[in-house]
C-alpha cells in the first residue's frame, strides 16, 4: 500500500469510528500528542489535546447520534509527514428526540507516520464553510 | 469497509471509471465519494457528455483538411516547446 491509500484508509476508520459512536477507535486516528485548533473551540496542545478531545466527543456521542461525510480534496505526502484537506460534514441527531442539524466545514490536517507505519493526525484545523458564490462586486472591479 | 479517496484521485481516474476499466474496490470508493462531493459529480457528469458528445459522429462534421491542419499546428507548436 502507498502512503496516500494508507492515509484513506485512516480517514476511512476516523469517519468509521465517529458513525458508530467509538471514542477508542476514533482517538486511534491521532498522534499522542496532537495540535487541535477545532473552530468555536480554545485550542489544545500536546497530551492535553487527546484528554479534552476524548472528552468532548464523548459527550458528543452519548447525547447524539454523529454521521459524518468525509470529501479529501487532496492528500500530500513528504517522507514521514503528510497534509490533506476538505470538508466535514456533520450530521448530528440529538438521542432524546428533536431535529437533526449538519455543519459543514473545511478542514485541514497535517499527519505524521510513526515508527510502526501508522500515520497520524498530529494537527487538526478548520473552520465552517460558506456556500459557493462570486465575489463581491468591489473585488471584482479591481 | 469503503476507503476514503481523494478529489484529485478521483479526477484522474474519472475516465477509467465511465469507461469501466478500473477495479470494483476502486470503483466502490468512486461511487461513495460522488455522493458527497458535488464538485466530483459535476466532473463526471461533464466528462460523461464530452464522452457522448465525441462518440456521437453527428456531434462533430470536421471541415475538410481539418486533420491535416491539427496535425500541422501541434507539429509547430510541439517544436516551438521543443518537445520534439
Amino acid at each position: 500500500m502507498n502512503d496516500v491509500y494508507e492515509i484513506n484508509v485512516a480517514k476511512a476508520r476516523l469517519r468509521d469510528a465517529y458513525n458508530a459512536g467509538n471514542v477508542d477507535l476514533l482517538l486511534m486516528a491521532f498522534a499522542d500528542e496532537f495540535t487541535d485548533m477545532s473552530s468555536g473551540k480554545p485550542s489544545f496542545f500536546g497530551a492535553d489535546a487527546k484528554s479534552v478531545f476524548r472528552m468532548r466527543m464523548t459527550n458528543l456521542f452519548e447525547q447524539n447520534q454523529a454521521t459524518l461525510i468525509v470529501t479529501i480534496i487532496a492528500i500530500r505526502v513528504f517522507a514521514g509527514a503528510a497534509f490533506d484537506y476538505g470538508w466535514h460534514s456533520l450530521t448530528l441527531t440529538p438521542r432524546e428526540g428533536g431535529e437533526s442539524t449538519t455543519t459543514r466545514k473545511r478542514y485541514f490536517e497535517t499527519w505524521q507516520k510513526t515508527a510502526s507505519g501508522e500515520w497520524k493526525i498530529n494537527l487538526y484545523i478548520d473552520n465552517v464553510d460558506v456556500a459557493p458564490m462570486m465575489p463581491d462586486a468591489d473585488i471584482l472591479i479591481q | 469497509m469503503v476507503i476514503e479517496i481523494s478529489c484529485e484521485e478521483v479526477w484522474r481516474e474519472v475516465s477509467n471509471y465511465l469507461d469501466d476499466e478500473i477495479t470494483p474496490e476502486l470503483r466502490a470508493r468512486m461511487r461513495e465519494h460522488f455522493k458527497g462531493c458535488k464538485h466530483c459529480t459535476a466532473v463526471l457528469d461533464g466528462t460523461r457528455n464530452v464522452v457522448r458528445l465525441v462518440g456521437d459522429a453527428k456531434a462533430f462534421v470536421l471541415p475538410a483538411g481539418f486533420s491535416d491542419r491539427l496535425y500541422q499546428k501541434l507539429e509547430r507548436k510541439l517544436s516551438k516547446d521543443g518537445r520534439l
